[in-house]
């Protein structure tokens, strides 16, 4: 739960809005209209705050928060 | 537009790739050519270094039996990838360079296709390499190999450096990215590269100092960040992941950085979201008309007024290169407010690759800049035609596709456009593009594409094909504006009263998603239309 509020939080900031709300569900294209380049940008983010590294190659397969969420748990 | 032709730059004339390695030791010596950060650590490689690390990494491959093998290359960028590469060709044997954002699918075709002995790869890829079969090395044994290597070097193993280099000889095969077809490759000698790297640099002076953020693996990435940036001598910053790219570009403090269309649209997207973020978006236009209006009569205040954006970005960024697609001209006229250029260029794998680029005292807008010397253009029914010392050698084990693409000498491009008098090239889109009406009228969609993305602030992608002989515009809509889809129907009603009736817009679809693109962020034009 601390992770997703992490996450939401990461988000908030990234696009500039406080009214964001994402749950495991939530599509980052689709439902946030994110770009490929602004999925590259979160996930610097990410590994800021989780201390972990994502491999380029993992990021595109990056589709719902879910499956950010089981990235970071496998490190 | 600016001042006409005017002479070209100076700049060294090494024959091939061999000759440039040697010639940078030798003129920059000492002088730094790569640094990065390893493990939070800061590595500065210079020239000497780099050419004593490549003949160490040759010598080690001749002691292995690759000296006239295809070898492929893939991993992010890094200074291990590109002393990967010049040991390869500098050895006589062949590289591949594979797109890092390939399936392993992908890859296992590509080796099978280019007869590929050897895959040396980057950690990340060690399930490519193992699902590819092909005998590999791991980049992550960089260290010890070169190690290796020198110590041969000492034991008089010199048939690397004594390997004579036959310019005319087949170096590179470059898979084409294809947005339309399958993937086919071009074959590169030495003196094609070698000459595309002189002639770009003879016709676009940039300013000291980049960060890599192209990747490697893609021609325009490799001439544009490492080969034109060597031949002068200037240091580049190895950016191994779009992630840091803001982070890189800070601490390396750039003049120039080349990007594809779509990375200098976020950098343009941050600029402003920074503007927005400390409330100062009213303020910073007031500058830009105040700016602007100094500017006319000779007063250039942009890099004080604008510190605060220049700072973001290191403090010295001056120039944008961009290239591959058109650009909308509020980018251009938007960053200019600023004080930073953008220039752009065209460029196809199939002439090693950069053709032409925006000469700094010579372009016009809508331009992709003037043809390189030693290079000649002509059009022919529309097409642009290309020849010249830049041109490739043919596909790959494809005799049919090399004769289809060849007239004589001239390469058929398969790009719509012209050339004006003063020798500026436009291109206007890709002749398999074309959308042919029964009435006998040619529409060519990437100039639609353009009008509504140069018109329509509301789009954020665009897409036009032909379907039961009318005009379809299939859209992306900015989907942070209220009543976007509206206001964009709006808008193409009015764009539709200004255009010949064959060419008005009949039909809009929107989508919900951005459309698939090829790796280089290209629109897949035949994604499922």
């Amino acid at each position: 739960m601390i992770m997703l509020e992490k996450i939401t939080e990461i988000i908030r900031e990234y696009k500039g809005d406080n009214s964001i709300v994402v749950n495991n569900e939530t599509v980052i294209k689709d439902d946030l209209g994110m770009t490929s380049f602004d999925l590259i940008q979160l996930a610097c983010s990410v590994e800021d705050e989780f201390d972990i590294e994502i491999p380029d190659r993992a990021i595109k397969d990056f589709k719902t928060i879910a499956d950010v969420v089981s990235f970071i748990e496998e490190q | 537009m600016t001042n006409k032709r005017y002479p070209y730059y100076s700049v060294g004339e090494p024959t091939d790739l061999k000759d440039l390695i040697k010639y940078c030791a030798e003129i920059f010596g000492d002088k730094t050519a790569f640094w990065y950060k390893k493990k939070g650590t800061e590595v500065k490689i210079s020239f000497k270094q780099l050419q004593s690390d490549i003949n160490a990494f040759g010598t080690y491959l001749h002691s292995k039996g690759f000296n006239n093998a295809h070898i492929a290359v893939m991993g992010e960028n890094s200074y291990e990838w590109i002393v990967s590469y010049f040991a390869i060709v500098n050895g006589g044997n062949v590289v591949v360079p594979i797109d890092k954002e390939a399936t392993a699918e992908d890859v296992k075709f590509q080796l099978d296709k280019s007869d590929t002995t050897l895959f040396i790869h980057a950690n990340t890829y060690k399930d490519v390499a193992e699902f590819s079969g092909v005998e590999s090395i791991n980049m992550k044994e960089f260290a010890d190999l070169l190690v290796e290597g020198k110590e041969l070097l000492e034991k008089c193993e010199t048939s690397f450096i004594d390997t004579v280099i036959d310019k005319e000889k087949l170096c590179a095969i470059v898979f084409t990215s294809g947005t339309t077809a399958e993937p086919k490759g071009v074959m590169l000698n030495h003196k094609n590269l070698a000459k595309d790297m002189i002639v770009s640099s003879k016709n676009l002076f940039v300013p000291e100092g980049t960060v890599s953020l192209l990747p490697f693996y893609h021609t325009f990435g490799f001439m544009a960040c490492v080969l034109c940036q060597m031949l002068k001598g200037y240091p580049v910053y190895i950016n191994t992941s779009l992630k840091r790219a803001f982070d890189d570009i800070k601490h390396a403090q750039p003049k120039h950085i080349s990007v594809v269309p779509m990375l200098l649209v976020a950098i343009y997207d941050k600029i402003w979201s920074n503007v927005r973020n400390q409330g100062k978006e009213k303020l910073f236009k007031t500058m830009i008309k105040i700016s602007n209006v100094l500017l006319k009569v000779g007063i250039d205040i942009r890099r004080v007024a604008f510190k605060q954006v220049f700072e973001a970005f290191g403090g010295n960024l001056e120039m944008l290169i961009t290239g591959g697609s058109a650009i909308d001209e509020k980018y251009i006229k938007g960053f200019r407010d600023i004080g930073i250029k953008v220039t752009n260029g065209y460029g196809i794998t199939e002439c090693s690759p950069i053709v032409a680029t925006m000469r700094n005292e010579h372009y016009a807008p809508a331009s992709v800049g003037a043809i390189h010397p030693e290079l000649e253009g002509r059009i022919v029914d529309g097409e642009v035609q290309l020849k010249g010392p830049t041109v490739f050698m043919g596909y790959y084990k494809n005799e049919e596709a090399t004769a289809e693409a060849f007239d004589g000498e001239w390469f058929k491009t398969g790009d719509l456009g012209s050339i004006d008098e003063d020798g500026l090239l436009y291109i206007t889109g890709r002749k398999k593009n074309l959308i042919i009406l029964s009435n006998g009228k040619n529409v060519v969609p990437e100039e639609l594409e353009s009008l509504i993305m140069n018109n329509i602030s509301e789009v954020k992608e665009v897409l036009a094909y032909g379907k039961n002989d009318s005009i379809i515009a299939e859209i992306f809509p900015d989907e942070d504006i209220t009543n976007a889809e509206n206001i964009i129907k709006d808008k193409i009603d009015e764009l539709n009263k200004g255009l010949p009736s064959y060419k008005q817009i009949s039909g809009i679809t929107f989508r919900d998603t951005e459309f698939p693109k090829t790796t280089t962020k290209k629109i897949k034009r035949n994604y499922g239309v």
